[in-house]
């Protein structure tokens, strides 16, 4: 390299290299590259409508296979829309009862967005009660397509 | 068995499985240090270095959380504990397996918050030293053998209040 | 050992050694201080020559007691000394005199004479305790026969109460006994703390096992009736006030004693003695329940440490290395 005089070394030193990258930032990062959507409020609330419609309908198929797992929700605008959604995520987690055929009917990648709801959903308090639900999904997913599907939750950077 | 109690064994055990994929990994921010990673201070922690934490939870009063990284995973359990008793006894018991945390490696000294009753530590050194599937198995074991012998603790001290009062009061029939 | 026994035995094990060496003539010098549960301290000296301080006088002990209970006792005797001391001497059968002085720092002190001390004497000293503590309730019980006698002879069907309550302090913290007689039953209340919190919560299953054992035990249906409040109860309410520090701090633990519990004079001691037991049987087992959860904790700890060990590597060498007989080491390549 010729240019090694024009080397910024500040830029190397230890202390700017502490920073700690939030989760939001690397959020932004993603969106910024159009790797993931970012969901306005209009766009959740309808989604949020479908969820609950689907539910009340029984339709749980069409709902785990076809909107939750398809459009996974990583970065929205407002947090509260997006606890409302995660409710409605956790109530038709809790309320499907015939597991099997749904997971069956998923693919990989689309397994793996759904085990990434059932941690996330674990994860807040609120929804703590009714844990065991979540449990028995994350179980039989694990069964169906392995530990794989852990590492790439943990190692996933793309979050709920 | 409880039914609800197997799938959530079975997910702790795959999930700890799946993270106790540990390698040798020396700090990049201190010089000849090798620390578990997910230890070190939260404001000086690399996030490339951390994975993503997994909570599993059957209801409030038991639950799993762990934190892998890339040299160390870190995993904290509470126990069931729906009364007083019950909340003396774990606290008890952990104390006493906290006290030994020299013999036991891979037990943390305290539990990584309130929130949680104990914590345990691995890192690589120890998935060099022991098989990591038996660190699984004595994990789950672990889990399942505290709850109980909690249960059996509790029932041990009522059975044994009955009997002393039954007998105090025996002697005043004449 | 599940009961606790009613006699010091210590108490007894000096004396009746002090006698036997006293029958045969190689008398001993006693000195020894006994102490009892409830801050009860004794002690047993040979007493000193009436006609000279300096010698003593080999067939003659006195025993001296001590107890925190005694300034409640003087209470319920209307702080009449005589009274109360006149009570102990006659309960021992009136075979024992007060000693010329009491001895220094303690309540009450009497005579022994060895040349006609039997073995039911020494029996009866060993229970010296409860004879002191018995006093209350022998007053109650007085008490109860008179309210009966006014009950029978007043028309109406009516429960009298007496306004009379003793109350025992015996161990420090105000914690103690009351005794409230009535025409139909004497009432024992016992106020009781716990230092430790979970002295506190295991106490708890155990009271209320006390609480349930009679109705669920046919057997023991004829015991005292047990009542349990973290309040004091109505019968001392006006005597007790409620520590206000700590509501949870308090316990009074209730027996209702009826006539069948005082009928004659042999169970009646029975009945006293087993009541001034309970604290010391409560605490104790309390005690005795905890250092087994103790040593069934150590030996959870040591089998999961035996689980974990089986996870160790075993070291690529060590299976190499064979012992010979005599112990040495022989590696093969």
């Amino acid at each position: 390299m010729e240019d090694w005089r024009k080397i910024d070394i500040d830029a190397l030193d230890a202390s700017s290299r502490n920073k700690r990258i939030t989760t939001k930032e690397i959020n932004e990062t993603l969106v910024s590259r159009g790797i993931i959507h970012h969901y306005s409020n209009d766009e959740l609330s309808g989604l949020i409508t479908e969820v609950e419609s689907k539910t009340y309908a029984k339709d749980f198929n069409g709902l785990f296979v076809d909107i939750i797992s398809k459009y996974p929700v990583y970065s929205a605008d407002d947090e509260g829309l997006k606890l409302k959604f995660l409710t409605g995520v956790s109530t038709a987690l809790i309320n499907c009862k015939n597991i099997d055929p749904i997971i069956n009917a998923l693919s990989d990648d689309e397994a793996s967005i759904l085990i990434k709801y059932c941690y996330k959903i674990m994860s807040i308090k609120e929804f703590q009660n009714n844990g065991h639900y979540i449990v028995n999904w994350v179980d039989k997913i694990i069964a169906k397509f392995g530990q794989g599907i852990i590492l790439r939750y943990i190692t996933d950077r793309r979050t709920i | 068995m409880s039914q609800s109690l197997r799938p959530y064994l079975n997910t702790v055990g795959a999930s700890l499985e799946a993270c106790i994929n540990l390698t040798n990994f020396p700090s990049q921010e201190v010089e000849r240090h090798n620390r578990p990673e997910v230890e070190v201070d939260f404001a000086k922690q690399s996030v490339e270095l951390l994975y993503k934490p997994i909570h599993i939870v059957r209801n409030e009063y038991e639950k799993v959380l762990i934190e892998p990284s890339v040299n160390s995973m870190r995993m904290s359990i509470k126990i069931k504990q729906s009364d007083e008793i019950e909340k003396i006894l774990v606290h008890k018991f952990t104390n006493f397996l906290e006290q030994r945390s020299e013999a036991f490696q891979i037990l943390r000294r305290k539990p990584i918050s309130e929130e949680y009753s104990i914590s345990f530590l691995i890192t690589n050194k120890h998935t060099e030293t022991m098989k990591s599937k038996e660190l699984v198995k004595f994990i789950i074991d672990f889990m399942e053998e505290v709850d109980k012998e909690i249960s059996e603790m509790k029932l041990f001290l009522n059975a044994r209040a009955r009997f002393v009062a039954e007998q105090y009061l025996t002697e005043f029939i004449y | 050992m599940l009961h606790l026994p009613n006699e010091n035995l210590l108490i007894q094990k000096t004396l009746y050694e002090a006698l036997d060496k006293f029958q045969q003539k190689s008398a001993v010098i006693i000195d020894r201080i006994v102490t009892d549960f409830d801050f009860t301290q004794f002690h047993l000296t040979t007493a000193s020559n009436p006609t000279n301080e300096d010698e003593l006088d080999e067939s003659k002990i006195v025993l001296s007691y001590r107890s925190k209970a005694w300034a409640s006792l003087l209470k319920c005797a209307d702080n009449d000394l005589n009274l109360l001391t006149s009570y102990i001497l006659q309960r021992l059968e009136n075979k024992f005199s007060l000693a010329p002085a009491t001895e220094l720092s303690y309540d009450i002190s009497i005579m022994i004479d060895l040349n006609d001390l039997t073995m039911n004497d020494i029996v009866q000293l060993s229970l010296f305790k409860i004879h002191v503590l018995s006093y209350p309730f022998t007053k109650s019980i007085e008490e109860f026969k008179k309210l009966q006698q006014q009950a029978i002879q007043s028309e109406e069907e009516r429960i009298i109460q007496s306004d009379i309550i003793y109350h025992v302090e015996n161990r420090p913290n105000q914690e103690g006994f009351y005794l409230n007689a009535s025409s139909d039953r004497i009432t024992v209340i016992f106020n009781t703390k716990f230092q430790d919190y979970n002295d506190q919560v295991f106490g708890k299953v155990f009271i209320q096992e006390f609480i349930d054992s009679r109705k669920r035990n046919r057997a023991i249906q004829s015991s005292p009736q047990v009542l349990f409040s973290n309040t004091p109860p109505l019968e001392i309410a006006k005597v007790c006030p409620q520590s206000k520090a700590n509501k949870n701090e308090d316990h009074f633990i209730t027996f209702v004693l009826f006539p069948r519990h005082f009928e004659n004079k042999n169970v009646e001691f029975l009945t006293v003695a087993k009541i001034l037991q309970f604290r010391n049987y409560f605490h104790y087992h309390i005690k005795c329940s905890k250092a087994y959860l103790h040593s069934r904790m150590r030996f959870r700890v040591g089998s999961f440490l035996k689980v974990l060990n089986r996870a160790k590597i075993e070291d690529e060498e060590a299976s190499n290395v064979k012992k010979t007989v005599s112990g040495k080491k022989m590696m093969s390549f």
